[in-house]
């Protein structure tokens, strides 16, 4: 794997190093998203009564995204690494407020919590590899720039009725695991495009 | 009865808002019964459907659970295609197997849609069970260690990410040709079954004659070490080339030289008893052997060889008693008590000094520390390496080199006297013994024995034989060949031997003069002042050890009784 020599002050990696990489962590952290959302169903099946509480559209869902793959295919490049900045950057503080919320919850088991983290670090490092595979592509794009969706769920994470907490960790579990899985997706588009060799 | 299958669409994007449209079933029949297709137009992903069914009659209607779906995780691809299998057999390396097949045609992965990851299994085309592999996201998979002339089934399936496994693809058979060889895993066995069988051999060896070999590996007979000293040269005979392993260069012995005083003094016992006829047998056990009184000095006795009465007497002392062990030499650091250093009598360091046989004509066990003897000596021991040789020329056997020395010690006194070279290398073999390292190993210097020494000659012990510990053997100088009965006679000379009253601590052997001349000086010379005695200085760095090791032993030796020195060291002075 190539890296920086020592001592280099400017290096940077190599563009299909930035994908390699990043793809590695995006393919983390959809598992990591996977695991966290069977644990919790595991954990808590018995408790139904968050599930028919209906369902709640994820946060993320204004952020424009393909949902086919012709659609996927009419989205540059730029386009489709700005969703998955977009969609990283909203996922920052709600797993952070997931992961404290968590540790009240009852019986909660140590899987959990460990999952959680999992995916909040996974969370970061792909938001950096993407950042700086954004600003290859387009140099001079500063990525906080990127809009992203605000998160209303703490509310119902701090809910007095069980029901609701569950409800919303159900919902928050569900929300990350598919956008874990888009981010993947994009993300491997871009790769595939840019560098094709690299088993797509 | 109806059934509807409806699905609301959950959490839609296009619009930004909350939709709920719910469809009804458009195709009940393409999934078989009991079944509704929803076609891609339909579904899209990463939407979170909700499905339920209901179920009428003219009762009423009752509905399902929902489930909840989301069809990127749903997704069963079909299987891949186009399944080649291929014989490789490269020159250099082993024969492998080639699968190699294409991703379902529907499935898209190269623009990175959909990844997929693939499996394969094989077996033999009459076996039950398969042999799975994964794949990974590679196409193509070498299989490696497969019977020849067998014809082989392969299949392979894949699943997206998170999603289900195809069907397995169709199989693929392949004949594996007779030649097909793992050449590697043959060598492998070979060498392992070789390895085997020569392990076995040992063990079984070692089994049969474990106690024999011991006995070679592990002589009895003491014998100083000498650093740097090679008993292999020894046992060629070759006294040069043992010199100059040894390091001998010059002399006078530089401080690099100083090790190579090895403290010779293998005292052979029966060579002992030979040597103190006339004395009392009390003479110190020091555990030095008796000089062997062998005809052949330079023999090449190996350890077990050794004739040493001590070897057969005592058990304990079978693991030398009288070795001088190399770390005793080594340790010696104070210049002062190193022989080679100033090679003045005055100040040999009598640490380094092993006892010395000092007889005139009749072997002892003792060494005599003579001054003048020394100071005779020293101009023989000029030459480290005549030293060294003389120590080289005697055999593997503990005691040889002693005995050697102690010969030539003994006429190198005379020799010194008569100022020959010759006799003055064979002296200097007798006294390159390596002073001994510690600091307090004191012997018995032939300074207080001026008076002694001034009257008669000194007499040494001649080297008989090094073993290979390094553990000289010291034959009394006139004495060729043992003499059990008499003790060899300086016809000048009285007989004064220097014995080993005591020992000191730290393995300081603390010799006496011979009872006979009535000069029982205990010579507790600090290394500073003592003559060199080579005999000395091998005698105190095995003497380390051997007190050490044979504090606890009485060493009878074919009548001969040998005090030990650690008694000694409680009981005299």
């Amino acid at each position: 794997m190539s890296g920086c020599p020592r001592g280099s002050t400017n290096c940077q990696l190599s563009l299909t190093e930035l994908f390699n990489r990043a793809g590695l962590i995006a393919q983390k952290f959809q598992t990591a998203a996977m695991d966290l959302y069977n644990e919790f169903h595991q954990q808590y099946s018995g408790e139904q009564g968050f599930l028919s509480q209906g369902i709640v559209p994820c946060h993320t869902a204004l952020i424009p995204s393909p949902v086919t793959k012709e659609q996927a295919q009419s989205y540059t490049n730029e386009q489709l690494l700005g969703t998955c900045l977009s969609i990283l950057r909203s996922w920052e503080e709600p797993l952070s407020h997931v992961l404290t919320e968590a540790r009240k919850l009852p019986r909660v088991s140590r899987v959990i919590l460990s999952k959680i983290e999992d995916v909040e670090a996974q969370n970061m490092h792909l938001l950096q590899g993407v950042q700086k595979i954004m600003e290859q592509v387009r140099p001079g794009s500063v990525a906080e720039n990127q809009a992203y969706s605000t998160w209303s769920g703490l509310q119902r994470l701090k809910s007095t009725s069980q029901d609701t907490r569950l409800h919303g960790f159900h919902v928050e579990c569900r929300c990350v695991r598919r956008d874990a899985n888009k981010v993947n997706n994009l993300l491997n588009i871009v790769k595939c495009r840019m560098d094709p060799s690299g088993g797509c | 009865m109806k059934a509807n299958s409806g699905y609301h669409k959950g959490c839609g994007f296009d619009s930004g808002l909350w939709e709920k449209l719910i469809y009804e079933c458009p195709d009940y029949e393409t999934g078989g019964p009991n079944s509704c297709y929803f076609s891609k137009k339909y579904t899209s992903i990463w939407t979170i459907y909700i499905i339920t069914i209901s179920a009428t009659n003219k009762m009423g209607s009752s509905s399902s659970k929902p489930l909840y779906v989301d069809v990127a995780y749903i997704v069963e691809p079909d299987p891949p295609m186009n399944l080649t299998l291929e014989v490789k057999q490269p020159e250099d390396r082993n024969d492998y197997l080639l699968i190699k097949w294409l991703p379902p045609t529907v499935v898209d992965t190269r623009s990175g849609w959909l990844s997929l990851q693939y499996e394969i299994r094989l077996k033999p085309e009459n076996a039950a069970d398969w042999e799975t592999h994964f794949a990974g996201q590679q196409t193509q998979f070498k299989i490696r260690s497969l019977y020849p002339g067998q014809k082989y089934l392969v299949q392979v399936h894949c699943k997206p990410d998170h999603g289900y496994w195809s069907k397995w693809s169709q199989e693929g058979s392949v004949q594996i040709p007779i030649d097909f060889t793992t050449k590697d895993t043959t060598v492998w066995i070979f060498v392992a079954i070789l390895s085997a069988v020569i392990c076995l051999i040992v063990v079984w060896a070692v089994a049969l004659k474990g106690y024999s070999m011991m006995i070679c590996i592990f002589p009895p007979v003491p014998g100083p070490k000498i650093k740097g000293f090679d008993t292999h040269l020894l046992e060629k005979g070759k006294s040069e080339e043992l010199l100059s392993a040894l390091g001998c260069q010059d002399f006078p012995p530089t401080s690099d030289c100083e090790d190579l005083l090895v403290e010779f003094l293998d005292v052979d016992d029966s060579e002992v008893q030979q040597l103190m006829p006339a004395h009392s047998k009390e003479y110190p056990g020091q555990g030095m052997k008796p000089t062997h009184l062998d005809n052949d000095n330079d023999s090449g006795r190996g350890s077990c060889d050794s004739p040493s009465l001590w070897s057969e007497k005592c058990e304990e002392s079978q693991a030398n008693p009288l070795t001088f062990h190399p770390e005793i030499i080594e340790k010696s650091e104070n210049p002062e008590t190193n022989i080679i250093h100033t090679w003045d009598p005055q100040s040999i360091s009598v640490e380094g000094t092993i006892p010395y046989f000092h007889r005139d004509g009749s072997k002892s066990s003792t060494w005599p520390f003579s001054q003048p003897g020394w100071h005779n000596l020293r101009s023989s021991y000029h030459d480290i390496t005549d030293v060294c040789k003389l120590a080289g020329g005697t055999a593997d056997a503990p005691a040889t080199l002693l005995d050697e020395a102690d010969k030539d010690a003994l006429e190198s006194s005379n020799i010194i006297e008569t100022g020959g070279e010759e006799k003055a290398a064979e002296q200097r073999k007798v006294g390159s013994f390596h002073p001994k390292t510690e600091q307090d190993t004191e012997w018995l210097l032939p300074q207080k024995k001026t008076p002694f020494i001034s009257t008669k000659p000194f007499d040494y012990v001649e080297i008989h034989k090094v073993n290979k510990d390094g553990v000289l053997s010291l034959l009394p100088k006139q004495k060729e060949n043992s003499d059990q009965t008499e003790k060899p006679e300086a016809p000048e000379t009285s007989k004064e031997y220097a014995k080993v009253s005591r020992v000191m601590d730290h393995n300081v052997l603390v010799l006496v003069q011979d009872p006979r001349v009535q000069q029982v000086a205990s010579f507790e010379e600090s290394a500073k002042e003592t003559s060199p005695s080579p005999q000395q200085n091998r005698a105190e760095k095995d003497q380390a050890s051997f007190i050490a090791t044979q504090s606890n032993c009485r060493l009878q030796l074919g009548g001969l009784e040998y005090l030990d020195p650690a008694c000694f060291m409680h009981s005299s002075h």
